[in-house]
């Protein structure tokens, strides 16, 4: 019970990161953007030229983006989150499957769009239930429930989006940018009501002395 | 004497005191956390937090430092790793007394 108790304060620590929205709106752009990526390079002619757009493209935009909103998380945290409910940082080297399990999924599509172009048969399908899994876990690892709703929203979509008869491609674009919407529109109403709950603070100290 | 007995005499009641744990447990799940964190985290009035980071200072488990943020101090706690290992060797024997796992 102790044990217990000691991981639940562990885990709403891990959750804090999640509190103000951020994080989401930040992963929710980053989707949109490869959505709309892989809806433009779709309309490109076939060529060796597009094929090394994809190639090399996709991953510079999914690690960069990752990195620029790394910095931006910082910096916004910095003005938003810090003065009114405090500064934490977290542990670089942390075990963290879910890390993990996004770096590979992440991966997994790349090499997958690289060496087998024809693979996008039913591509929404599989990267819906892999997106869906991801959020899934997340929102159980930090206690965040409404990753749950996004996850599921990521499956039902794959598969219905294979179901369209539309371009594979194009079906994957719309999944990315659908689950990026999701992410955006409910880290949104998350930082509203974490900017509720939390007024700008005027005077009060960072800190007390200890 | 039984072994988990004797673990239970051995206990650091440093730890063991509730509040403390709750500041260990939360600053074992991070790098580094400043004192509004700790305050709006734990629940306790600034000068119970105060004094229980005060105490774990000087038991050598939790380092301070003082900085300012712009215009604004701002005190910032870390577990060492002294800290790091007694509340996992706290754990440990608490979870061999009453079976916590």
């Amino acid at each position: 019970m102790m044990s217990k108790n000691i991981d639940k304060v562990v885990r709403r620590t891990y959750r804090y990161f999640y509190d103000d929205g951020l994080v989401e709106m930040a992963l929710g752009l980053l989707f949109i953007a490869v959505g709309i990526w892989l809806v433009i390079w779709n309309g490109l002619t076939a060529d060796a030229l597009s094929g090394l757009l994809l190639a090399i493209g996709l991953p510079l935009l999914i690690f960069g983006s990752a990195v620029f909103f790394k910095q931006l998380i910082k910096k916004l945290k910095e003005r938003i989150t810090y003065p009114r409910t405090g500064y934490v940082s977290y542990r670089e080297n942390q075990p963290d499957r879910g890390r993990w399990l996004f770096i590979g999924t992440a991966a997994l599509f790349t090499l997958l769009s690289i060496f087998l172009p024809g693979s996008f048969n039913q591509m929404s399908v599989m990267v819906g239930a892999l997106l869906g899994v991801i959020l899934i876990y997340m929102g159980y690892r930090v206690e965040v429930r409404r990753f749950y709703l996004i996850g599921i929203l990521s499956i039902i979509l794959g598969f219905g989006l294979a179901q369209l008869g539309i371009d594979e491609v194009v079906a994957l674009g719309l999944l990315f940018t659908a689950a990026g919407v999701g992410l955006l529109v409910s880290g949104a109403i998350t930082l509203i009501l974490y900017l509720r709950r939390h007024p700008e603070p005027e005077t009060i100290a960072l800190n007390e002395g200890s | 004497m039984d072994e988990s007995l004797q673990g239970l005499i051995d206990i650091d009641r440093t730890i063991h005191e509730p509040a403390r744990l709750i500041i260990m447990a939360i600053l074992s799940a991070v790098e580094e956390a400043d004192f509004l964190y700790l305050l709006q985290a734990t629940g306790l009035t600034r000068g119970n937090l105060s004094s229980h980071l005060t105490r774990l200072e000087t038991a050598g488990f939790v380092s301070i430092d003082k900085s300012f943020a712009g215009k604004m101090p701002r005190t910032i706690g870390r577990l060492t790793d002294e800290g790091r290992q007694a509340l996992a060797t706290y754990r440990q024997q608490m979870g061999a007394v009453i079976g916590a796992d």
